[in-house]
Parts: C-alpha cells; sequence; structure tokens
C-alpha cells in the first residue's frame, strides 16, 4: 500500500518521487502561511473596526491639563509675573502668548527641579554685574531710586561694560530711554518697557526673534501644551555682554565622577578621545 | 515492560566503562562544576561579571550558539544520505549524527540561557501563558525551532533504538514522515539564526544577503568535520565497526562545503574592501583594526588562515584519505570555523557602534568558565548518547524478555 | 482610557504591535471603587457603559497565568507558613513581606493584558516593595495616552553648546544608574566642518570647557521611532509603542535577551548589567510604570520621554534643563505646536534617514 508516496514491500520501504512532492506542498503551505501572518499590517496604521485617533481640527486646541492647578505647577515658577505679549509678534498659529516678566519676577523660575535636585537654568553666568538685577530691586518706576541718595547713581552703573552692540558704535543712550531709565528707546521713536526687551532686539535680530515667538528659539515655562509662557530675550542674553560664556559640563552623578561610556571601567578598551574630569 | 529495562541498562552503559573512561567523564563533570560556578557568581552579581557592555551587548556566549546551531544542523549530512537516501553506509553512523545533534542543541539552549539577563522569567516565552512574539521575532522562531529540532532528535532516534532493544524493526512508516522533517527543519533552523542576525539594518555587517548560505556552508564543513573525528574516536575505543566509505564521504562533504564556504567568505571581504563605505567598518575593525583598536585581528588571520589550510589539505586527495591527517585536517577546520563564525562574526558587529563609538570586547573568568561548563555538558551527554546506543546496535543490548532467536535476529533500520 | 482585551491563542498569532481592541468584558466590569487614579478604567462611563449593570456571570474567567499563580502562590504560602514555623527562620516580618510581594510579582503578565484591577495591584506592590527597601514613599503612576497626542522632538545643533545639563537632569528624573555612570542622552563634539551626521570623529566622554572652538555638538536619544525595529525583534512583546508614540519597555516581562539592543540603529537602548543602585535620598517619587520606576538588573531601558512628566503636560527633563533652549518638544498633531513649526519652517534632516525607521526625533539649525 502506498502511503504519500512510500511504498513498503515486506519490510522495505521505498520512497518515490510523490513523497517528495508532498513534502515540498507541505512546506510550501507553511511557507505562505508564515508569510501571511508575518506580512504587517500598519503597525502604526488603525485596525479595521477600531475608532480612529482622534485628530485636533484645524484650531482646536488641546485641553490645558491640570499642570495649572497649584499642586502640579513646580513652586519656583509660581512667583513669575507675566504679561501677553507686545507688538505684532504672534506664536504658531497666529495665537498670542504670554512673555515672563524678568524685572518683576522672583530669580527663582530659572530654577527647576527634575527628581531631586534642584538646577539652575542660567545662561547668563556673570553675577557681579548691576544689570544682573531685576531693575525694580532699586529703581521704582520713572527712574526713580528706592531708598538711595540722588548722585549716587552714576556710580552703580559704571559697573556695565558693555560690549554689544560693539560696532556701531552706540552707548548706553543707544538703547536706554534717557528720560526713564527702565524703558527702551525704538528707532521710531517709541518707547517700550524694559520687560518687553523683544521690541528692540527684534530691531537687530529679527530671524531670533521671529524663532523665539515661534518657537524655535528660548526656553517654554512649565510645559508643552495649555498657555503658553515663554522666557524674554534678557533671561538668557545679557544684553551688555550677550557672548555665551564658556563653562564646564556636567559630568553625571556616577559614583566614579567617570565620563567613559558605562560597564567599560572594568571591561574592555577605552573609547574614542580622551576622558577626565 | 520493555521501557523499564530499556531505561535501566542505559543507565548501566552510561555508568560502566573503562578508566579511560571514567576519567573523561569525571574531567568533563569537573569542568561543568567550575561553569555552574561561575554562572552562580553571574546570577549573583548580574551580567556586569561578564565582558558584555551597552555597546558590545552580545559575547562568548551567542558567539558559542551561533555555532553550535551549525552543529546541530549539520547532522542532516548523515540523516539525509541514511534515511532518504538509502546510502547503507549511512546507516551504521547516522545515531552518531543525531546524538551530535542533541548535544549540539543542549548546548545551543544552555549558551541562550546563560545569556539572558533573567532567566527565571523564561517561562514569558511560552505561549498562551507567556507572550510569544511569533511571527515577527525571529528570536521567536528560533525558540521554536530548535526545541522542535530537538524534540525531532530526540524522539527518532529514541523510537529506533528502543525497536532495537526490543527486537524489532521499527516501523519506517512511523519515522520516515518525521525523517524527511528533520531534513528541511535542520536547514530552517540554521537559516533562522542567521536570519536572527542578518534581519537587524542597524549592524550593515550582519545585513548581508549571504548570512544564510555562509552558515549553512560553514555548518557543513564544520560538522562533518566534528563528525569524522567522533567517528574515528569511536572507531579506535569501541568495537563499533564503521566503515572507511562513510567517512570518506563524509570527508568529502566537509571538503567540498568548506571550499563554498571559502567562497563566500572571499565574496564578503571583496564587498567590504573593493569600496569601503562606512558600512564597512566592521570589517576593517576585523581585519586590520580601526583606529587603533585592533584585538581582533590576529584572532581573524589566524582563523583565515587555518580555514585556508585545512581546506586546501582535504582537497589534496592523498591527505583526506589517510586517516590520520584527515583527523588533524578537520580538527583544524572545525576549529578555524569556529574562530570565525563565533567571535569573529558577533563581537565585530558591535564594533563601532551605531553612534560611531568604539568599545571593545574582553571576555572574562565567567565567561571562560561557563563556556567551559556548558561545552563540557555537551561532550558530557554526547558520550552518554553514544555509550547507550552502540551496545544496542552492536546487538548486544536487548531486552532481557526476549528469547534467544530474537535477540540474535537481524534488524532493519 | 484603556484598550484591552482577554488574550487568546489566535491574539498570541496575530500580534505585530497593533492597538488592541477595547474589551468589552473590561467595560461591564470595572468596580471604580477599587481603582484609584492611577489611569484608565471606566469611571465617568465615558467609554460607554451606558448604565449598564455589571453581568456578574460573565465574571472575568481565571486565565491560566493566574491559575498557575495562584497554585504557585499557594504553595509558595504554604512554605513560607511551614518555614515559619522552623526554629532556624530568622527572617523579620518586612523581609517575609517583601518576599511574598516579590513571588506575587513573579507571575503577573504582560503589562499591556493587564486589566485595570491588576494595574492598581502591581503599583500597590511595587510601592510597598519601594517603601520596604528603603526607597521612601513613591507613587506609581499608569497614565495612558493622552488623546490626539504624538511627541515629536527637534533638536538645534546651532544652540547646543555641550553643557549636558540635559544629561544630568534625566539622571536625577529617570532615577538612572549612578555606579555605572549610565546615561540615556549622549551629547557628541564634533569637529567643524565634518558631515553634521557623520559621527565617526565625534567624541561623547570630553571634560574640557565647553563650547569649544571648532566644534560644533550633536545629542542623540531614543528617537521614539515610528517604524521601531527594536519593537518588532522582542521575543516576548516586552517592548512596544505606546498610541503617543512612545516605545516603552514592561521592566517586568523582559527577559533580558539584548536583542533589541542589536537591533536598535541609534544606540539607544541600555541594560542594567548589575542591580541598579539610586541612593534613596535622590529617588524621583513621581513614577511611572512604563518610565522612570525603579528597575532591578538583567532588564532593558531606556529614554520614554519622560513619560511620567508628558503623560502630565509637563516637558521632559531634557527639554526643560537645557539652558540655551536647543530642545524643542510638543505634539505632532496639534497643528499649531512648536514642534510643528520647527518642522515646516526650519531645514530639519533625521540621523540614518534611509533605514526607514522614520525617528520622531529631529535636528536643525538656525
Amino acid at each position: 500500500m502506498a502511503i504519500a508516496g512510500v511504498r513498503c514491500r515486506g519490510r522495505g520501504c521505498f520512497v518515490t518521487s510523490r513523497t517528495y512532492g508532498v513534502v515540498v506542498v507541505i512546506w510550501v503551505a507553511a511557507a505562505v502561511l508564515a508569510v501571511g501572518w508575518s506580512l504587517p499590517r500598519s503597525e502604526m496604521g488603525i485596525e479595521a473596526g477600531e475608532e480612529a485617533l482622534p485628530v485636533l481640527a484645524p484650531g482646536e486646541r488641546t485641553s490645558s491639563a491640570s499642570f495649572e492647578t497649584e499642586d502640579t505647577l513646580p513652586s519656583a515658577l509660581k512667583s513669575v509675573a507675566i504679561e501677553p505679549v507686545q507688538g505684532e509678534w504672534r506664536g504658531p498659529g497666529g495665537h498670542g502668548f504670554h512673555v515672563a516678566i524678568r524685572t518683576r519676577s522672583e530669580a527663582g523660575y530659572r530654577y527647576r527641579q527634575f527628581g531631586r535636585a534642584v538646577f539652575d537654568l542660567t545662561l547668563r553666568l556673570d553675577e557681579s554685574e548691576v544689570s544682573q538685577e531685576p531693575c525694580t530691586s532699586c529703581h521704582q518706576g520713572q527712574g526713580r531710586v528706592r531708598g538711595r541718595v540722588e548722585g549716587e547713581a552714576e556710580g552703580v552703573h559704571q559697573n556695565v561694560q558693555p560690549t554689544h552692540p560693539d560696532q556701531t558704535g552706540a552707548q548706553c543712550l543707544t538703547c536706554h530711554d534717557a528720560e526713564d531709565v527702565s524703558r527702551l528707546r525704538l528707532e521710531r521713536g517709541e518707547t517700550v518697557s524694559i520687560d518687553h526687551a523683544y521690541r528692540l532686539c527684534a530691531q537687530c535680530h529679527f530671524p531670533q526673534v521671529e524663532s523665539w515667538a515661534y518657537g524655535a528659539h528660548g526656553k517654554r515655562l512649565v510645559g508643552w501644551r495649555g498657555r503658553r509662557v515663554v522666557m524674554g530675550c534678557a533671561d538668557c542674553h545679557d544684553p551688555h555682554r550677550p557672548a555665551t560664556e564658556l563653562r564646564l559640563p556636567m559630568a553625571g552623578l556616577s559614583l566614579g565622577g567617570d565620563l567613559l561610556p558605562e560597564g567599560e571601567g572594568g571591561h574592555g578598551g577605552e573609547p574614542e578621545g580622551d576622558a577626565h574630569d | 515492560m520493555h521501557l523499564k529495562w530499556f531505561l535501566l541498562s542505559a543507565f548501566r552503559s552510561a555508568t560502566a566503562g573503562s578508566r579511560r573512561y571514567h576519567l573523561w567523564m569525571g574531567g568533563l563533570t569537573l569542568l561543568m562544576l567550575l561553569g555552574a560556578y561561575g554562572y552562580y557568581v553571574q546570577l549573583r552579581d548580574g551580567l556586569a561579571v561578564t565582558g558584555m557592555n551597552d555597546h558590545v551587548s552580545w559575547g562568548l556566549y551567542i558567539s558559542n550558539f551561533t555555532f553550535l546551531v551549525g552543529m546541530a544542523a549539520a547532522a542532516v549530512m548523515l540523516v539525509l544520505p541514511a534515511y532518504v537516501l538509502k546510502d547503507v553506509d549511512f546507516t551504521k553512523v547516522v545515531l552518531i549524527g543525531e546524538g551530535l545533534a542533541v548535544a549540539a542543541l543542549i548546548m545551543c539552549l544552555g549558551f541562550v540561557v546563560v545569556d539572558l539577563g533573567s532567566p527565571f522569567r523564561s517561562w514569558h516565552l511560552t505561549p498562551i501563558i507567556g507572550f510569544l512574539n511569533f511571527p515577527r521575532s525571529l528570536l521567536a522562531w528560533d525558540v521554536i525551532v530548535l526545541n522542535g529540532y530537538l524534540a525531532l532528535n530526540v524522539l527518532i532516534p529514541f523510537y529506533i533504538l528502543y525497536s532495537h532493544y526490543r527486537g524489532q524493526s521499527p516501523n519506517p512508516k512511523l519515522y520516515l514522515p518525521f525523517v524527511y522533517l528533520s531534513v528541511f527543519w535542520a536547514v530552517s533552523i540554521h537559516m533562522v539564526t542567521a536570519f536572527l542576525l542578518a534581519g537587524l539594518p542597524a549592524r550593515p555587517f550582519w545585513n548581508s544577503s549571504l548570512m544564510g548560505p555562509r552558515f549553512l556552508a560553514s555548518a557543513f564543513a564544520a560538522g562533518p568535520a566534528l563528525i569524522i573525528v567522533m567517528l574515528v574516536m569511536v572507531r579506535s575505543y569501541t568495537p563499533y565497526d564503521i566503515g572507511k566509505e562513510a567517512i570518506s564521504k563524509l570527508a568529502m562533504i566537509a571538503t567540498v562545503a568548506a571550499q563554498a564556504n571559502l567562497v563566500m567568505i572571499l565574496s564578503e571581504v571583496f564587498k567590504e574592501f573593493y569600496f569601503p563605505t562606512h558600512h564597512s567598518l566592521s570589517a576593517q575593525y576585523l581585519f586590520f583594526g580601526l583606529h587603533g583598536h585592533d584585538a581582533l585581528v590576529t584572532w581573524i588571520r589566524t582563523s583565515i588562515f587555518l580555514n585556508v589550510g585545512a581546506t586546501i589539505a582535504l582537497t589534496i586527495h592523498p591527505v583526506r584519505h589517510n586517516p590520520r591527517y584527515l583527523v588533524i585536517a578537520s580538527l583544524v577546520l572545525f576549529f578555524a570555523i569556529w574562530m570565525d563564525k563565533g567571535m569573529g562574526l558577533v563581537i565585530p558587529g558591535f564594533i563601532p557602534s551605531p553612534l560611531g563609538e568604539i568599545v571593545e570586547y574582553r571576555a572574562t573568568w565567567v565567561e571562560f568558565a561557563v563556556t567551559a561548563g556548558i561545552w563540557a555538558l555537551g561532550l558530557f551527554i554526547f558520550t552518554v548518547l553514544v555509550k547507550v546506543a552502540l551496545p544496542i546496535e552492536m546487538g548486544q543490548s536487548r531486552s532481557p524478555y526476549l528469547s534467544e532467536e530474537e535477540r540474535s535476529a537481524p534488524l532493519s533500520h | 482610557m484603556t484598550e484591552r482585551r482577554e488574550l487568546t491563542f489566535d491574539d498570541v498569532l496575530r500580534n505585530a504591535g497593533v492597538h488592541e481592541a477595547q474589551s468589552r468584558l473590561d467595560r461591564l466590569m470595572p468596580d471604580p471603587a477599587t481603582l484609584p487614579d492611577s489611569g484608565g478604567g471606566c469611571q465617568d462611563g465615558s467609554c460607554g457603559c451606558g448604565g449598564a449593570a455589571p453581568n456578574t456571570l460573565m465574571a472575568k474567567p481565571m486565565d491560566r497565568r493566574g491559575a498557575l499563580g495562584a497554585l504557585f502562590g499557594a504553595i509558595a504560602v504554604t512554605a513560607q507558613a511551614a518555614g515559619a514555623c522552623a526554629p532556624t527562620a530568622v527572617e523579620s516580618d518586612e523581609e517575609r513581606e517583601a518576599m511574598l510581594l516579590r513571588q506575587e510579582e513573579y507571575f503577573k503578565g504582560n503589562y499591556r493584558l493587564m486589566t485595570p484591577r491588576e494595574r492598581s495591584e502591581t503599583v500597590r506592590r511595587l510601592e510597598r516593595l519601594a517603601q520596604l527597601r528603603g526607597m521612601g514613599d513613591v507613587r506609581i503612576r499608569t497614565d495612558d495616552a493622552l488623546p490626539g497626542v504624538m511627541f515629536g522632538y527637534a533638536f538645534n545643533i546651532s544652540k547646543c553648546k555641550g553643557f549636558r545639563n540635559c544629561v544630568e537632569a534625566c539622571i536625577q528624573e529617570n532615577n538612572l544608574d549612578r555606579a555605572s555612570g549610565d546615561q540615556y542622552i549622549r551629547i557628541f563634539e564634533k569637529p567643524d566642518g565634518e558631515s553634521i551626521d557623520d559621527l565617526e570623529h565625534a567624541d561623547a566622554t570630553y571634560g574640557h570647557a565647553v563650547p569649544a572652538e571648532g566644534h560644533h555638538y550633536l545629542g542623540t536619544q531614543c528617537f521614539q521611532c515610528a517604524n521601531p525595529p527594536c519593537v518588532y525583534v522582542c521575543p516576548v512583546q516586552a517592548t512596544w509603542q505606546e498610541p503617543d508614540g512612545v516605545v516603552v519597555v514592561d521592566y517586568d516581562w523582559c527577559i533580558g535577551c539584548r536583542y533589541c539592543m542589536a537591533a536598535c540603529p541609534y544606540w539607544a537602548r541600555r541594560f542594567n548589567w548589575a542591580e541598579p543602585h539610586v541612593p534613596a535620598e535622590e529617588v524621583n517619587p513621581r513614577q511611572h510604570y512604563l518610565g522612570n520606576r525603579l528597575r532591578k538588573k538583567g532588564v532593558v531601558e531606556k529614554c520614554t520621554f519622560c513619560i511620567q512628566r508628558s503623560r502630565e503636560g509637563r516637558l521632559p527633563a531634557c527639554a526643560e534643563s537645557c539652558p540655551t533652549g536647543a530642545r524643542v518638544f510638543g505634539n505632532l498633531l496639534d497643528p499649531e505646536s512648536e514642534i510643528r513649526w520647527v518642522l515646516e519652517n526650519k531645514q530639519v534632516f533625521r540621523l540614518k534617514e534611509d533605514l526607514g525607521t522614520e525617528p520622531r526625533f529631529w535636528y536643525f539649525m538656525d
């Protein structure tokens, strides 16, 4: 009797070509099944019958999350004063946004907490100049000085050694309003509050300020959605000395303080480049 | 009732032997204990005790695994002629080949388990109670095909031996379909392992269509080479009669496969070095060193030299027909392919890292100990299987329930 | 909203990282009283319960895993009781409790297949275990992806000065192992004049003052690819892509085979070669199950765009900590987001674009 191409007579069995055929058919069937299973069914897409991932319609905004409530807002940011952006500046989608007011805020919003560690995010490093202080720590509108004797003011501001704008031979009054030192002079004679310095910066640095308005430049406070609050130009750039200063990089708090790619302490060779703290 | 006696006599066969046998088994046991201690250290302290790191995340264990899957697949070189082509010379040695496959598979599974970071979670791989990512993950395929092949190679010889033990001829209708299945399965286990590496676009050193064929060629060279050595040892130390024809045919298979393997290596080398791109950096690291890092250069050059030498030696008829030179050439070929397919394939895939960083790999004592332990385990299992199978095949071991006439009846395979 | 279904064998064969249909059973079953605010569930009836009475006859069948777990748990508890009678048992109550919790944890299933009740139970166990280990009070959330959100990230190469604030903030936020110096983020210092995406001569181990002249800086981390090779190769599906695009790892399901690490073209995944060590006073207690909760040795981990922060509407630690504002993060599905403006108005590129991994991390310059 021949079963699947194996013919057996007595105690011997012969293999016929039908055997190979059967085996090939089985193998092909298995391969087809395997391919059919493994063909990706659009890993990124939606399975038929499921509801589609909801997508925002144009103009629709995601809801402000609970991050604006008291207990989720990082405490360092509670003391930020904000004002709507001035002039014709708009954010992505043509919406307005808010600017953090440096002169009235606590310096606290430069501190952020990650885990249990608190970081100081100031880009401006030099703390020796009076321009690091909020103006209102001495001035209270119209240039009046709080608790100081008139005439001592020049000595205080002598510390400021501007390197910017330097190519144009500019001086203090190029930017500052002579009448009210807490206001800045724009080209067309208009004055703006020092809190909205971006309008002055934009006169020379328009591309950067445009990027800043749209979010490709600068820092956003709080989170990625909801009300948009951004830091002002002077929060990162010292208008008198704006170049980024050198600093040592953070090394990571590994117990060995080692900069080698992890795990190499005792294993294998060292990576490219030298590593020292 | 036969089964109980089968197991008892198997146990007796495995534990009785000459002093040489006991020394061999005792030595292997020592190595296994050393490996167990190394694995204990690894379980206790984590894989940090090995030389692997986030850059070179697979090391000696997976290198050996890759090579040994080929050894398991190589048993098909005996199964195919013996059962399908009905070559008489091979029918006497096919059970030894299947024993080698079982030992190699257990070693493979052993290397995978010791490489896992959380081995006690292996049950996650089982379907239904776990979650096996079949068919998308090649590793899931590997789990299935390796265990399936192990089952085939345990059950078919068991059935044949048990039938012989009972004084009966095994029924071909029962086992032949599974034999045909195992022929295709053997090819597939090694292709799956090759695809495991070749399917990764992140590793240009492996991402080549030649990986599958190259794996098969090197497996069919190194596998028969090892089988030749094993058969010569069986012929020397036991009264089992292994004809010259089987060995010479195996030698021919190994030679042709070794030649094909060399052609494939040449093809890979040409592709990497004729017009090197940044995809060739791994090959450059392997053969010439990269930015001063050259830990594997001597290794691979030795391997190529030995490989070429052994292949040439085997190609020369007088050398191949001389048993002593044949054994030496086979051992050299086996070792050369182990070097090339193990460390010479897996490690350079990680150097340089996908982001261009170069971190080299150096195995630690834990890895050496565990590797030695697993190799010892494989050799131990192989020895036990051969020690159990040969008396049955020689007709010396039969069930006590058989009559005198049944005991001496000639049996077919 | 949870989207789950009881696992059948068909699912095991059919899975390829796609979304799973919502479980009818789960809609009928949840008991709001037992669900704390750890995400998911149908507490407000928004998933269409419609006031249907829970059908107790359709009580969730005991799955094999649960049965096995119960069996082994019973055996373990019995063994524990037997062991406790032994005069030489010197375990404290806390150690015994920790061991029982770990035993229960051992038998749990893949996070994606958990019902809300199972999730809250495992969270309870993990929080208690962290407490017993002396890590203080931690809170592990299980927030699902926000609807209508897909995260995207942009990195400004002109602005990065190599300060590595992001690396440090990530370590602090995500409870990374301190001993091995593990970092999800890599900042490369590259000589000017070279192709921007050529990292062959890049150095990530610099220690000098930055920015160094004649060099620019480029940072990498997990790019949460839309077509992630790492997800496809995992043999147990311990890693998958969430609906908001984040590729996550279930640390308790991972078997540690490290195939995903071999498959990632951007070297984004890390492995805990030894038991990770975080000083108790530095542990970040605000954790997410799929994010920065404390891991153990032998499992893979990776950047998750700070899933514990981003699902609350906050920026990831790296984006928030950058002093130069080089990192832009937001919702790709919001046409008015900053990230979308960057993609539409700046010259952006991605690493290894030719591999087709579709990373959700772009680079641009001023």
